[in-house]
């Protein structure tokens, strides 16, 4: 051993000693980035002065976990943001905004108008009930539509998103890569991958494969490849107007198409298939529910042919096929019901028509004498209003009940889908919190042990530039003794 | 080495990451503890049980609905109890003055006047009207039920009808002499019988045309869910027809100008008529009287009803107030600890301890 080497070690240390602390400014500087993961700077030694390797902390089962969770949270705060949307439609029960309080509101009218049948204002208060009711059911199908259609956007819009973030996670592919062969500090780049997989995994689910040079390939949870050297195109078809019946499109992942029936795998987490659950399940459910119950109160107020030799037809309430009854699972009921013209004052139609009927011309007109206080009718409406209906299957409605208990079944259904919505989103933002916690603490930064660390490397420097200043004075002693 | 690991944000968030959580919460029970323990989101709460509480309420206003209705209902058949006392007390008065003791030679134009004067009271309370409505009309509440039988100009329909039926069987018209006082008893009994001239001017059909447009279908209303009940009198009905059958014959055969015997028998006939007539409108009474106490008693059960549904409201929609407050307490003290929590722990750093 010389002084020489000993000089050459000293300066060595100093330069790792850099290395050292510019690696602790730059986890300081990433306190407060949640995606940022610690740098480690090791000190390997060789044969000569040391060196420093800069690594970064990762955990990939946290992350996976994390970004899984992430998917899946995503998908339910969909559904459930859909169906707080579609919650307007029932309302709190105390305000009588629910479709069942509007029929029940009819049912009331139409009680006070048989009870005296020759009040004109009672009559009117009846065909004003059920206009009232009939226009909230044209809201509710409204309602629903535009839940549609706006699922069928944030599908879009996720599509584009996803499509950007592949094109931006190869070039963060690419730098990863690169920085691999040559040996260069791919910590940040690598930090860089992991933000744009945790910002896809919001809008589908998705696995990763590291190969070889820390090449990684993204699938989407079904197993389609996203990314495999190159990123694959997502499309998607939105629909610009969406009315009952309207079936929107799929999307498809390099050409196989990866959501709805069709598909042999669809996607299974994510905002995507949040979405798709509302555009094709949720909403079509409750459409049908809607339909259904409009089908069912037209029907409860026809108006049947006296000698029975004509078919009955739409009386009180009307919609845009009429006067011919619907016919089962008719599809748009809720959007086109109305009230019958012939029965509406503010359209020139006579409310005593509720009383007598003949809304359909002679045939079907009950109060035959034109007696004042003639409540056979209103009565008959009643308890058709009150009597047991079939309705459809997928529809989930009780398959026979009155019209009234399906409107509260369709409440009923569609606050239990909410419910259990509310919880699973409770429930998947605790893991997701906790997940994240567990990933932060596992490769985030300590403030506190950066400053021990920067402490520890004032210290160390110290030393190396005594230990020069020492080789230096020893030097110096030589040279003076020689002199 | 390190055992234990927490990251600076963890370390700074973790105090305030519940506070979103409890402001929430503190939110919803606020709401709940102002609002007597109501749920602050009734859907979210109940969820599939929503269906049961709408069930509930639309029966509270059902029933509310309907307590209004037999409210409006009672006026009604109270009216038409009364009409009906009223018509009742008059055809026993009528009765009293035939008394057999009483009548004198004199009592012949008494009796006439009453008749006619009783006759315009009856057609009066068959005409009574509440809300629009014509008490004793059938379900024809819209007209006059009973046409008057004394009219200002011209002879009344059913003026006539007697007028017309006394003459095709004696050949003259009441109160003209000197026929008048030929007509024997028998004749009189002939034409006053069960089935004969004068009984005809009473059948349904001569009724219709020249006394009534009442609808001999009485008003009939729902009381309570799927119980309907009479709650009219169609003028058409036998006991009426009969009253006027009665004031009509007091009035206008001509008592005064009938012979003793003769005027016997059509006594005879009124009292038999003013009997069997007030006897009917009794029985009348009693059954508008059942409708009465019915609707008295369904009265009591609704009340009873309602308080039971509003309790089954209570019970879904509301919770413990006491519990609500409570928790109201309990949240702002978390919240208190974790803003200074949060505080606190900003304020630590190492680098405040080295120099």
């Amino acid at each position: 051993m010389s002084l020489s080497v000993a000089l050459n070690t000293a300066r060595g240390s100093l330069s790792a000693n850099g290395l050292q602390t510019d690696t602790v400014s730059r986890n300081v500087a990433g306190v407060g980035d949640a995606a940022y993961s610690r740098k480690v700077a090791s000190l390997v030694t060789t044969d000569g002065p040391v060196r420093v390797v800069v690594n970064r902390v990762s955990n990939t089962a946290l992350f996976d976990k994390m970004i899984n969770s992430t998917s899946d949270l995503a998908g339910r705060k969909a559904i459930l943001d859909a169906l707080k949307s579609l919650e307007q439609t029932v309302g709190d029960t105390e305000a009588d905004g629910s479709m069942a309080a509007k029929l029940s509101a009819l049912n009331q009218a139409l009680s006070n108008a048989a009870n005296q049948p020759n009040d004109q204002n009672l009559a009117k208060a009846a065909v004003a009930a059920a206009k009232d009711l009939a226009r909230a059911m044209n809201e509710a199908s409204t309602t629903v539509q535009s839940v549609r259609k706006n699922a069928d956007d944030e599908i879009n819009d996720s599509v584009v998103t996803i499509n950007d973030l592949l094109t931006q996670f190869d070039k963060a592919n690419r730098a990863v890569m690169t920085g691999t062969v040559t040996g260069a500090d791919i910590s940040d780049a690598l930090d860089n991958r992991d933000k744009i997989l945790a910002q896809l995994s919001q809008e589908l689910g998705i696995t990763t494969v590291v190969r070889a040079n820390n090449d990684m390939a993204i699938y989407a949870d079904n197993g389609s490849p996203l990314f495999d050297k190159t990123a694959r195109s997502v499309t998607f078809q939105p629909t610009s107007v969406f009315a009952p019946g309207t079936t929107g499109n799929a999307v498809f992942i390099d050409g196989v198409q990866v959501t709805g029936s069709k598909s042999l795998m669809p996607l299974q987490t994510g905002r995507i298939v949040g979405q798709m659950t509302v555009r094709d399940e949720v909403t079509i459910t409750y459409q049908k529910q809607l339909d259904a119950i409009a089908g069912g109160v037209i029907s409860a107020f026809a108006e049947t042919n006296i000698d029975a030799t004509k078919p009955s037809l739409a009386g009180l309430l009307t919609y845009t096929g009429g006067p011919t009854l619907p016919t089962a699972g008719a599809v748009g009921l809720a959007a086109s019901i109305r009230v019958n013209a012939k029965a509406d004052p503010e359209q020139g139609g006579n409310p005593f028509t509720v009383r007598d009927g003949g809304m359909n011309g002679a045939g079907y007109t009950y109060n035959t004498s034109g007696d004042a206080a003639f409540s056979d009718h209103l009565r008959a409406l009643q308890a058709t209003f009150r009597a047991d209906q079939s309705f459809p299957t997928d529809s989930e409605l009780p398959t026979t009940a009155s019209v009234m208990t399906a409107a509260q079944a369709s409440a009923s259904w569609l606050e239990a889908a909410r419910k259990a919505a509310s919880a699973q989103v409770d429930t998947e933002s605790a893991v997701l919190s906790r997940t994240s916690t567990a990933l932060s603490n596992a490769t985030g930064v300590n403030r506190d042990d950066e400053v021990a660390t920067m402490l520890q490397l004032e210290k160390s420097y110290a030393a190396s530039a005594k230990l020069i200043a020492t080789v230096n004075a020893m030097l110096q002693s030589l040279l003076d003794a020689v002199r | 080495m390190q055992t234990t690991f927490i990251s600076t944000v963890n370390f700074l968030n973790t105090p305030r990451s519940t506070m979103n959580r409890l402001q929430a919460d503190l939110d919803k029970a606020n709401s709940e503890s102002t609002h007597d323990g109501r749920y602050a989101d009734v859907g979210l709460e109940l969820g599939y049980r929503t269906g049961l509480t709408l069930d509930l309420r639309q029966g509270l206003d059902e029933i509310e609905a309907q307590v209004t209705r037999n409210g409006l209902t009672a006026t009604r058949v109270n009216s038409g109890y009364q009409a009906l006392d009223r018509a009742r007390s008059d055809g026993e008065a009528f009765m009293a003055t035939l008394t057999p003791g009483k009548l004198n030679d004199a009592s012949a134009t008494t009796i006439a006047q009453a008749a006619s004067s009783k006759l315009t009271a009856l057609i009066g309370e068959l005409n009574t009207q509440t809300g629009g409505q014509y008490l004793f009309g059938g379900i024809n509440t819209a007209q006059v039920p009973v046409k008057d039988y004394e009219t200002t100009s011209g002879t009344s329909d059913a003026k006539q009808a007697f007028v017309d039926a006394f003459k095709a069987e004696f050949g003259f018209e009441p109160g003209t002499q000197p026929g008048s006082s030929t007509i024997t008893p028998t004749q009189m009994q002939e034409f006053l019988a069960d089935g004969g001239p004068f009984a005809t001017l009473f059948s349904d059909t001569a009724w219709q045309k020249n006394w009534s447009r009442a609808s001999d279908r009485p008003v009939r209303s729902e009381i309570a869910r799927n119980e309907t009940v009479n709650t009219s009198v169609s003028a058409n009905v036998q006991p009426l027809r009969q009253l006027a059958m009665l004031y009509s014959l007091g009035s206008s055969i001509g008592l005064s100008s009938l012979s003793s015997t003769t005027q016997a028998v059509v006594y005879d006939k009124l009292r038999s008529l003013a009997g069997t007539a007030t006897w009917g409108v009794t029985g009348i009474q009693a059954d508008v009287g059942a409708v009465q106490a019915r609707i008295t008693t369904i009265g009591t059960q609704m009340d009873i009803q309602k308080t039971i549904l509003k309790e089954g409201v209570r019970n879904l929609e509301y919770g413990d107030p006491v519990e609500a407050a409570g928790r109201v307490k309990n949240l702002t003290t978390q919240l208190e600890i974790s803003y200074s929590l949060t505080n606190q722990v900003n304020k630590l750093s190492l680098m405040d301890y080295v120099r």
